[in-house]
């Protein structure tokens, strides 16, 4: 997007009224969207862009790779489950709980993988993901608590309450991942334009300069891990009530671990749009390509299909969706300016 | 610790008996020197003689195996680099490492963010030096659309946004035109000039170290081999010897 930091907000200029009325749509889907399995696709293409948009402080502002970042994602569940199962603690307070946890934990695995660099720390970090699945899948009791090992934890139906984070239809989880993706848009926003911003940029792509401008690029690295490791605990804690199962595989997985990453690299990383149109780009094309191709008599064509994409958004695109999306949004918007 | 902005202490920088080993390789062998606030002194040698691992060395890159590094009365030997910013030594790299992807402001910006934590005041400061430096009509330009000219002179303004007590050039001038030379030299004065700078240089272009440096040190095989005013350098057989070879000695 266009740098808007500075100048009042002018209604009539379309880099205002566009995202706003991006932002109406948004709000006025689930009015129009009866279908109980168009309304989860929103909810979870929504709940794609927030994990992107976390996976960003470290994959896009911070400039290193992490390749595993569904392990915070799967400490927040985890946490704020058994929390929830054992103690009857609502998941509103087990999630932060769960998000203080999983920033002690990045902390520590954060610190002695940041001196690696480059691919070195891309594969540091599938190796902890990994690491952490199969413990979690091998671990049937710890200290007296069931955590049921390969076969997952279900979490206790309590129909529509919306005091235990459970709700009888799909529109509440549609507002609620919601707010928590302006939120998290809002914080990266904050971010890009702060002394955190340009430091991480600056410890991203130069390490040495950067620590020749007074820039401690580990420390830094490590606040943008935290901040990341934080809302992936959260919402790790939301596709847990979401779907009221979690096991192992699933959300602390290697393949959810990539699926970000890629979302994210082919949106746009570093950017503050580039990640979320990356989880509105693959997710209704992966959810679509299953729905419509998998039934059929070529068994795996949907998911040829979603790899051939990627792979030609990452010839043709170097910069991602958001460069080619940036140029027809500048073409209409000029257009729309000289009309006026 | 002298706050920014008090006189000047006489003696800058001293450097007692710096040693630096690679391996088998003698790096830096027993390295003296002092700096007074507001000299310019530059640093020569052929190639490959540890000019820029003393660098390395002043800037915390590298530990020295041996040795003190005294900067404004402080021990300054075992801090990282970027705590060595903050006691007031900027420097460039040989290699030129500006953030490509960013405007010429935005690198600036990084520098002056230093004392700052205000991103319009970081801005103000930034455009304050890029006027300075004479990079003002191009701060919209990405680090990698830069000639190398520009690129070697936002690393000096990068630097001197972080305000800095002491900068280290290194081979600043090299790769530049003549009419670049010139301009270069011109700015190096008036950074001792208007902002009291004390700089050590390294340069193999021996027009700018003659010009610019009022004592000059010469180091080869990482030994300091001459140290004196660019005259008495000149005339040093030590000197004609490392880089000319023995028969060019006249007594």
């Amino acid at each position: 997007m266009k740098d808007n930091s500075r100048g009042d907000i002018n209604l009539v200029d379309p880099n205002y009224y566009l995202p706003l009325i991006a932002l109406l749509i948004l709000f006025c889907i689930p009015l129009v969207i009866k279908s109980v399995s168009w309304m989860q696709i929103m909810v979870l293409i929504l709940w794609y862009a927030c994990l992107t948009l976390s996976w960003n402080f470290v994959g896009g502002f911070a400039g290193v790779l992490p390749m595993g970042h569904a392990a915070y994602a799967g400490v927040g569940a985890y946490v704020s489950t058994l929390l929830f199962i054992n103690y009857g603690l609502t998941p509103w307070v087990g999630m932060l709980i769960g998000g203080v946890i999983s920033v002690l934990v990045a902390l520590l695995i954060g610190v002695p993988t940041f001196k690696l660099h480059g691919a070195y720390y891309a594969l540091a970090s599938i190796a902890f993901v990994e690491l952490l699945r199969m413990v979690t899948e091998n671990t049937n009791k710890i200290f007296g608590i069931k955590i049921n090992g390969a076969r997952g934890l279900l979490i206790p139906l309590k129909g529509h309450s919306p005091f235990l984070f459970q709700f009888g239809e799909k529109i509440y989880y549609y507002y609620v991942i919601l707010a928590m993706m302006l939120l998290i848009f809002f914080i990266s926003y904050k971010i890009q334009k702060s002394k955190l911003g340009y430091y991480l940029v600056a410890g991203g792509e130069e390490q040495e300069a950067a620590e020749s401008l007074g820039i401690n690029v580990t420390k830094y690295k490590l606040i943008a891990l935290s901040i990341s490791a934080f809302f992936m605990a959260i919402l790790g804690t939301f596709y847990a009530q979401l779907v009221l199962f979690i096991y192992p595989q699933g959300i602390m997985s290697l393949s959810l671990s990539f699926e970000i990453a890629f979302m994210a690299i082919i949106g746009g990383r570093g950017t503050l749009m580039g990640p979320i149109l990356g989880a509105f780009t693959l997710v209704p094309l992966a959810e679509l390509s299953r729905m419509y191709l998998s039934g059929s008599r070529f068994l795996g064509i949907h998911l040829m299909l979603y790899s051939s994409i990627i792979i030609l958004v990452m010839l043709y695109m170097p910069k991602g969706l958001i460069g080619a999306f940036e140029k027809i949004y500048f073409f209409f918007t000029n257009k729309l300016f000289k009309k006026s | 610790m002298l706050k920014r902005g008090e006189k000047i202490d006489m003696k800058l920088l001293t450097i007692k008996n710096l040693s630096k080993r690679f391996g088998g390789l003698m790096a830096v062998d027993d390295f003296n020197l002092e700096l007074k606030g507001g000299e310019i002194m530059g640093l020569i040698g052929p190639n490959g003689a540890g000019k820029t691992t003393i660098f390395n060395l002043l800037t915390g890159v590298y530990q020295p195996d041996l040795g003190e590094i005294v900067f404004m009365g402080k021990n300054i030997k075992n801090l990282k680099p970027y705590d060595i910013c903050f006691q007031g030594i900027g420097r460039t790299f040989q290699i030129v490492k500006p953030f490509l992807n960013r405007t010429v402001l935005y690198n600036v910006m990084v520098g002056s963010f230093l004392w700052t934590n205000d991103i319009k005041k970081a801005e103000e400061e930034a455009i304050e030096v890029l006027k300075f430096i004479g990079l003002i009509n191009k701060k919209d330009l990405l680090g990698k659309n830069l000639t190398i000219a520009d690129r070697k002179r936002i690393e000096i303004a990068r630097a001197l946004a972080t305000k800095p007590k002491l900068l280290l050039l290194d081979e600043t001038m090299a790769g530049l035109n003549p009419t670049e030379t010139e301009e270069a030299i011109v700015l190096v004065r008036k950074m001792q000039e208007e902002k009291k700078l004390t700089v050590l240089l390294i340069e193999h272009v021996m027009q700018v170290v003659m010009s610019l440096s009022e004592r000059i040190a010469v180091l080869n095989h990482g030994r300091k081999i001459a140290e004196g005013t660019p005259q008495e350098v000149s005339c040093n057989e030590n000197v004609i010897k490392a880089y000319l070879g023995e028969e060019y000695v006249t007594t």
